[in-house]
């Protein structure tokens, strides 16, 4: 399965795609102090990412890499700069072209803290309802009818629909959020760290709820997290954020077993994991103050960071390269683990 | 054999629920803390190991009525003691690190005051000598360049920086133990890493004890010596972390550690645990993991059950699995 999983990784693939997110770029403009001009700040620059119908993209990267930008801006909560976006034969957003409304694109979205995502005054039926009811497209039994059907789908009883969300555990709450999000038949579903507030014994149920709805109803999803580990599990495909671009992308197995972009290889070293026992990791201040990055700077974006970089990693962008079935942006990239190709 | 370091002796907390009940939300925790020893206590929401800590450092939020139980450090009965006989003991003797550093800080004073103030509290060192143990203690938590450290302010520094900060402030009068609740849990994977680590290295290479909190198994799992297992405010097992994690006694770590997410192999999935953590008021006689437990038996859910040496660790659990799962 990983294997087939591989070769269509990235730009691999053969059949066409659901989802093309060609170039989004999107900048914010914000002042670092009181009496300093105010500044470009490139939260997305030229990301590009395509999806097929039933996969599981895990979106990784840490704080303020762009990863929820990126979401909103497919969602319509932010509009972006620049790039296309296109779902199936919908056009979402184009230069020049007027965006889809976000009820039209869709698209749907699961959020960190369903407790702050449900109305506390609303009981499910309503809650579940209400997508439905502004379309206006079903009569009231039919509304009936799917949020019982949708209810059930995601593993909650009919004795819910009367119930409101402060009724509810955290992890029910977060099956309430995913249950209103995929009632309007979404083709793609985000899923913003949708497991992580979540006590870890619940986690899991949420998780392989995912994969049910992936495998029953061929929805595709993006699901952004900071966790490799919950990336593994889940996703079909990886691709990892950095300051705002894709640095590397490709079939999930491919990519943390062999890593190409230092950065990558960084993230997956953090990872947790039981069976491990005090490794010696690189005794590193890695944490400088960077400054937002000025909009196309010829450089590479990890480079601060980066503890391959060369001159060239200061003065060029390094371009997207392929190599057995992942994508990268690295001018000196890994080989294999723990056999690094010589600095050039 | 050496002494410990801290010793609790069937701690119990009682709080005072919306509306006036009485509720026991902890109770029957003994564990004691070595010196030099890095001592997890694993728990998820409602399992009560905040309280735990603050209650070592007592510094309980009010709905707390009283505390059962002692809680017995260098001579000292923390859970009775009065005030008098603590202030001078914290951040001198133990002192602790939150999981969110930024609310911990002045906002509108320079690093170099903040841990000045803190030495000044203690009155144990001043001037040159103070600025010395100050800058040697930020070179400790790895900062390349301390003096710039000392010039800034919170809001200059990263989330990840700061918590080095507040790591090196709760150390700066020498305490004998670092109670550190989640300090890792709002920080970047990368910096996640790089704190532990560096928690790790103080007990090792300093003699520091540790009392680390934490809901996740694996992230302690390469640092920890001894491992405790906390669900529904009681103690389900305790012992080295190798043998917890390696062998878990209590079918609960064993799902817990089953619940850490791995590579499906052919689409196979794991199982997670069935149901909710049950809160407070839902607790039943008997054990608490019992709804939710894969081996339940009548007598699971018959009356307390007592926490008991087992092999090499304690388990609270009347059909422990004696032959552990693979880790």
């Amino acid at each position: 399965m990983s294997a087939t999983l591989d070769e269509i990784a990235g730009t691999f693939a053969t059949e066409s795609p659901l989802l093309v997110a060609k170039g989004v770029t999107k900048s914010f403009w914000g002042r670092t102090g009181l009496f300093k001009p105010r500044a470009e700040n490139r939260a997305l620059d030229d990301v590009s990412v395509t999806l097929r119908e039933g996969e599981i993209l895990g979106l990784v990267g840490e704080s303020g890499c762009g990863k929820s930008t990126f979401a909103k801006v497919m969602i319509g909560l932010e509009k972006a700069d620049s790039g296309t976006l296109d779902l199936g034969e919908r056009r979402i957003f184009a230069p020049g072209e007027r965006a889809l409304p976000p009820a039209e694109r869709g698209i749907q979205m699961v959020f960190q803290d369903p407790y702050g995502s449900l109305n506390p005054r609303m009981n499910v039926h309503s809650i579940l309802a209400e997508g439905l009811r502004i379309r206006g497209e079903l009569k009231a039994a039919e509304i009936s009818a799917e949020v019982r059907r949708h209810l059930e789908l995601v593993g909650l009883g009919p004795d819910s629909l009367t119930k409101y969300p402060h009724q509810f555990s955290g992890g029910q709450r977060q099956r309430l959020c995913i249950a209103r999000a995929i009632i309007t038949r979404p083709r793609l579903l985000i899923a913003d760290e949708a497991a992580s507030a979540l006590d870890v014994s619940v986690q899991m149920q949420i998780l392989n709820l995912l994969l049910d709805l992936r495998d029953r109803m061929g929805l595709a999803i993006i699901f952004i997290s900071h966790d490799m580990a919950v990336i593994e599990y889940l996703c079909d495909r990886i691709a990892v954020m950095y300051r705002g671009r894709i640095v590397e992308t490709g079939g999930a197995a491919a990519v943390v077993d062999h890593p190409r972009h230092p950065y990558t290889e960084r993230l997956i070293a953090a990872r947790p994991r039981v069976g491990r026992r005090r490794t010696q990791r690189q005794e590193q201040d890695a944490e400088s103050m960077e400054a937002p990055l000025a909009p196309g700077a010829s450089r590479c974006v990890y480079v601060e960071r980066c503890p391959r970089a060369s001159e060239i990693c200061h003065t060029e962008a390094p371009p997207m390269e392929q190599r057995a079935g992942t994508a990268f942006a690295c001018f000196h990239p890994l080989e294999d683990r723990g056999d690094p190709r010589p600095l050039a | 054999m050496t002494a410990p370091l801290l010793s609790i002796d069937r701690l119990a907390i009682h709080v005072r629920q919306e509306g006036g009940a009485r509720l026991k939300i902890v109770e029957d925790i003994s564990f004691d803390i070595m010196p030099g020893q890095f001592f997890a206590l694993i728990g998820e929401s409602g399992s009560g190991k905040s309280m735990i800590a603050r209650a070592i450092m007592r510094l309980m939020p009010d709905e707390v009525l009283d505390i059962e139980g002692s809680i017995r450090f260098g001579g000292h009965d923390l859970a009775h003691a009065g005030e008098s006989i603590l202030r001078p003991l914290r951040g001198s003797q133990f002192s602790m690190i939150f999981q969110e550093p930024m609310s911990s800080l002045d906002p509108l004073m320079t690093i170099e005051r903040q841990l000045s103030e803190a030495v000044e509290a203690h009155g144990k060192r001043r001037g040159v000598a103070m600025r010395k143990h100050i800058l040697d203690l930020l070179a400790r938590v790895r900062f390349r360049n301390p003096e710039q450290i000392l010039r800034s302010y919170p809001h200059e520094l990263s989330g990840g920086m700061r918590q080095r900060v507040m790591i090196a402030s709760a150390l700066v009068n020498e305490p004998k133990l670092l109670i550190a609740d989640e300090p890792t849990t709002a920080l970047d994977v990368t910096i996640q890493a790089q704190v532990l680590d560096i928690i790790a290295s103080l007990a090792r290479d300093y003699g520091l004890s540790v009392l680390f909190i934490s809901h996740d198994l694996s992230l302690v799992y390469e640092n920890a010596d001894e491992i405790a297992v906390l669900y529904g405010g009681v103690l389900m097992e305790q012992g080295a972390a190798r043998a917890v994690i390696e062998r878990p006694a209590h079918p609960y770590t064993s799902a817990l550690l089953a619940c850490v997410p791995r590579r499906r192999r052919d689409g196979a999935r794991q199982e997670g645990i069935e149901g909710t953590v049950p809160s407070v008021s839902d607790w039943r006689p008997g054990c608490r993991f019992a709804a939710r437990c894969a081996y339940r038996q009548p007598q699971c859910t018959e009356g307390d059950i007592a926490f008991r040496m087992l092999e090499d660790r304690r388990v609270r659990c009347v059909a422990p699995l004696l032959e552990g799962m693979p880790a």
